[in-house]
């Protein structure tokens, strides 16, 4: 989806396409293809994408949440989403939850199911920065699973190393 | 057997999203007026009882009218009135917690269709929905209804 983006509709829009044809496009001898060097371009697929992410968070919470119990503090919310979610998403749970009390929350998963077999020849850095249009779903499915249980937040996330991935969740008061 | 007059969905702020009238004895405005009073009292319980089932009980008595409640995690609300009847109250509340726990499933396929985007925020126009629930009102109208209530596709 990521890389359909990066490469479809919108790219005409910008008028970046046709520089080779689209579909070799950036791409070198070794396969690997680059992220288009356009910040309004990507900014774009990430608006894209975390909006699709937001709608399918939205509807993972309605179908999976708990019919037994009630969920009332946002701790509640986010343990929902490190066990129960990340369970039915990844198939593991998240390795590590910290959180400060005031608001935000970080989420790391050591072994990010996505990244598990994503790697570059030129270093783990080219790699991560790569990666990154593909955490841009999983940011907004939290976002829109926070969203549907009553908080606003805002979701940004990071890898420092490729299976590795830090989601931090911000949450957002009406002050 | 429990007389169904009507059924309620509303959001967490208490817009009303659906309202089913299913006796057609009483005018649908004399139901949105019980769900939104029903509105301060699952408030009131949700805080009172803040770890407690999605099922709030018996929530108000209206003339010959007892208005159940129910909350869902995401915040949505299902309202039930019914008539009174002569059965004990554990007996009614297995009954109406069944028939709650119908519609939310029934919610559930509902939510769940990508197709529903368009204004499901402020009201939820799904003929699917409104026959589910229609049929799960009337599955336990008669006194020897003991079949199962009708289900959403999973």
């Amino acid at each position: 989806m990521a890389e359909l983006l990066l490469r479809g509709a919108p790219v005409e829009d910008t008028g970046t396409a046709g520089s080779d044809g689209p579909p070799g496009r950036g791409r070198t001898a070794t396969g690997w293809t680059e992220l288009p060097d356009d910040d309004e371009l990507m900014e774009q697929v990430y608006v894209k994408l975390e909006a699709v992410g937001f709608r399918v968070g939205r509807r993972l919470a309605e179908r999976f949440a708990p019919t037994s119990r009630r969920l009332t503090d946002t701790l509640d919310v986010v343990k929902f989403v490190c066990k129960d979610i990340w369970m039915i998403m990844f198939n593991r749970q998240v390795d590590n939850l910290k959180t400060n009390h005031r608001g935000i929350y970080v989420l790391q998963d050591n072994k990010f199911k996505w990244f598990l077999r994503m790697s570059g020849n030129s270093g783990g850095a080219a790699a991560a920065r790569r990666a990154q249009p593909y955490i841009w779903l999983p940011c907004g499915i939290i976002r829109g699973i926070l969203d549907s249980f009553g908080i606003s937040t805002v979701v940004v996330a990071e890898t420092l190393g490729l299976p590795q991935c830090t989601f931090q969740i911000k949450v957002v008061t009406d002050e | 057997m429990i007389k169904v007059h009507c059924i309620a969905v509303l959001s967490r702020q208490g817009n009303p999203l659906y309202v089913g009238n299913f006796d057609q004895q009483q005018e649908d405005v004399k139901y949105h007026y019980l769900a939104h009073t029903s509105c301060d009292v699952i408030d009131e319980r949700v805080e009172q009882n803040r770890a407690g089932d999605l099922f709030l009980g018996l929530l108000q008595t209206v003339g010959d009218m007892v208005v159940y409640g129910y909350v869902m995690n995401t915040g949505k609300r299902i309202i039930l009135a019914s008539s009174v009847s002569t059965e004990s109250a554990a007996v009614r509340n297995a009954l109406v917690k069944e028939i709650f726990q119908a519609v939310h499933a029934a919610y559930i396929a509902h939510a769940c269709n990508p197709f529903n985007e368009a204004g499901s925020e402020d009201r939820l126009a799904d003929a699917n929905f409104d026959s589910l629930v229609a049929a799960i009102a009337r599955a336990r109208s008669t006194p020897s209804a003991a079949e199962p209530l009708p289900r959403a596709r999973p």
